[in-house]
């Protein structure tokens, strides 16, 4: 019951009328940015991301959480229209999506989205409210050793879904661990790395380098291939899909919530892998596995739905445990900490304003995408044509504007500009950067919980075997990075079946 | 010689580097870490990965030559003057401000990127700096330089 009368609080705190004005700008500002090709969630709450420091610290986070689903949301309206996926977790949308609109099913495609994405994300959201809470109280147990093994954990359980090579995927979270000691020590406040320049001394500024990474580098990798872009020219006529369309789908779409939300709660999971799966699994239990990549609508009905319900599931260890799953969620909680809010067990405790507010909020900007996206799609389809000519300049000013936003200071424009230009030679080095943003947040984070657990334990190394719940996550840990040795290829194998064939 | 070989050298590299300046912040004793402790154990696994990434490159070299490179030319004078672009309109904002560095910056891009007319990319680039103008300066009141190289100085 106590449960139910914080979600009436945090749903009152969302219904603000300040609130709830954050959350539409959030939202509607996301799905705008999500719709640019090239530019996936990270990069669209990177650059909004100094817009909202003049705001209380709950509304600027109601604002980033909506900024980050209505991105996740447009960038399934590209994968549907122009087979460009706008992120990673909609990579899985465009094979069946994109076949539909090519038969002038575009609309029920993108109707199904939106209401598959609005089921799952309102699944989610009833299975946070009841399983973050405990979590919280569970995790208050927890010391320095505890989340440093944790962290571990999320770590490793990311390098394992890596899509390339996973010694690759590990120098990434170790360079974004070493970038992420530039700047004052978070123990004892020494400088590291400095060479006495001011602006280090506060760190690179993880918005500043993720506008980079996420943003420059795209720009650069597009106009590489020159500058022309083909659109699929549609018509958009009835969103909602029939009765047919429904019965195919209601079922994908409560497995897909299912699964998504389980699978986002594990740390290091991401969006991702989710939609893979769930459309696998539905190619797998289907009647005719054959109409799968010619425009079958639970094609996108599942991982649509997949997708949303892992990034509620993935804001329960972001929100109750304070640790980050994916890249998005990474920026979230950079920006918790940038909000001087420190998520965690106590922030359930001590602050549950903030958190159930954003929970609450959460609900409400399900229901504002869907009411943004179903009536408004036409706005976005023309922001979708766009001439790249127009597009590409104003991305890159806004990331120019961004980065000055965050202190006024030219300095941090000069290290986004440097760090687009260092994303842009990792992804042509075939390195990939979820794992050195993840990286560059869990850096600080790692450091102090190891520091501090050597300094509990007198001993060293050895705090780490004999507590438990270390010993759990450590060996779990293990488990996962030398599983691939056995089971590596044939998850390829899977992936790949399930995929292209 | 493939991209494994120079992304994995330049890698160790750094690692070394980096480790070295870790080790001299002090790494102080396991049971008293010093600041030096976190930075200097990441590279030096960065640095034993990067080497096997490196030697990897080496031993497989011959076989698996990357054969699907280059569909069509990659135009990298694009990625040069994007890059030129951008640092000079870090440089310049100080100068000649937030409403003449955007719409040099617009026209240079829209015009030497792009590869419009001049007449479209100076349209592109006035209607570009309008919007940014209302939006920043104005709506959200964002304190973007303005001139001073115009202004007298005492």
């Amino acid at each position: 019951m106590e449960t139910l009368s914080f979600l009436g609080m945090g749903l009152a705190t969302a219904l603000h009328p300040v609130n709830l004005l954050y959350c539409f700008l959030g939202v509607f500002c996301g799905t705008l940015i999500g719709v640019l090709p090239g530019i996936g969630p990270p990069g669209a709450i990177a650059l909004l991301l100094p817009i909202t420091f003049h705001a209380p610290p709950v509304s600027a986070i109601i604002m980033l959480c909506g900024i980050m689903y209505g991105a996740m949301y447009g960038g399934s309206t590209t994968s549907i229209l122009v087979n460009i996926p706008g992120e990673s977790a909609s990579v899985i949308t465009c094979l069946d999506g994109y076949e539909m609109a090519r038969k002038g099913r575009a609309g029920p495609a993108l109707g199904i989205s939106a209401i598959g994405s609005f089921i799952a994300g309102t699944a989610g959201l009833c299975g946070l409210v009841f399983l973050a809470p405990p979590l919280a109280e569970f995790a208050l147990r927890f010391g320095p050793p505890e989340y440093f093994a944790l962290m571990i954990f999320g770590l490793s359980v990311l390098l394992y879904l890596a899509q390339g090579s996973m010694a690759k995927g590990f120098m990434m979270a170790l360079l974004g661990l070493m970038l992420g000691s530039v700047g004052l020590d978070p123990v004892r406040g020494y400088p590291r790395f400095t060479y006495d320049l001011l602006t280090l001394r506060d760190g690179l500024g993880l918005v500043q380098m993720v506008i980079g990474l996420f943003g420059v580098s795209e720009i650069l990798l597009t106009l590489e291939k020159g500058v022309r872009r083909k659109i699929f020219e549609t018509e958009i006529k009835g969103l909602f899909p029939n009765l047919k369309d429904w019965k195919v789908s209601i079922f994908p779409i409560t497995r897909g919530s299912i699964l998504g939300f389980f699978l986002g709660i594990i740390p290091g999971m991401s969006t991702t892998i989710p939609t893979f799966i769930s459309y696998i699994l539905e190619k797998k239990i289907s009647k005719h596995p054959e109409k799968f990549g010619t425009g079958a609508i639970e094609g996108v009905a599942a991982p649509e739905a997949a997708n949303n319900a892992a990034s509620s599931g993935a804001m329960i260890p972001m929100l109750s445990l304070g640790i980050p799953t994916g890249a998005s969620s990474a920026l979230i909680l950079g920006a918790f900490i940038i909000y001087g809010v420190i998520p965690g067990p106590m922030l359930v405790k001590e602050s549950p304003e903030i958190f159930w507010g954003v929970v609450g909020s959460m609900y409400i900007g399900n229901i504002m995408l869907l009411i943004l996206n179903l009536p408004l799609i036409g706005i976005w389809v023309r922001t979708l044509k766009t001439p790249y000519p127009v597009l590409f300049p104003l991305i890159l000013l806004f990331c120019l504007i961004g980065s000055y936003f965050i202190a006024h200071n030219t300095a941090d424009m000069l290290i986004m500009t440097a760090f687009g230009l260092l994303g842009y030679l990792l992804k042509k080095f075939d390195y990939e950067l979820a794992p050195l943003v993840l990286g560059l947040v869990l850096g600080p984070l790692l450091e102090t919980a190891l520091r501090r657990s050597l300094i509990m334990s007198r001993a060293g190394f050895s705090i780490f075997v004999q507590r438990p719940i270390c010993i759990i996550f450590l060996g779990l840990a293990l488990l996962v990075l030398i599983s691939p040795l056995f089971t590596r290829k044939r998850y390829a194998k899977d992936m790949k079946e399930g995929t292209e064939d | 010689m493939n991209k494994d070989f120079f992304s994995g050298l330049f890698w160790f590299l750094l690692a070394v580097y980096f480790s070295v300046e870790a080790y001299r912040l002090g790494l102080g004793q396991l049971s008293m870490p010093g600041p030096g402790f976190f930075p200097f154990a990441a590279a030096v696994i960065f640095g034993i990965i990067s080497a096997s990434v490196f030697i990897n490159s080496i031993l497989k070299a011959p076989a698996e030559k990357e054969f699907k490179a280059v569909p069509g030319r990659l135009q990298y004078r694009n990625i040069f003057l994007i890059l030129v672009a951008m640092f000079a309109y870090i440089l310049l904002l100080k100068f000649l401000g937030f409403v003449i560095c955007t719409f040099l910056f617009v026209v240079f891009l829209v015009r030497g990127v792009a590869r419009q007319e001049w007449k479209r990319s100076l349209i592109i680039s006035f209607f570009v700096t309008l919007g940014c103008h209302l939006v920043f300066n104005i709506l959200l009141n964002a304190q973007l330089p303005s001139a001073t190289v115009f202004s007298i100085r005492k």
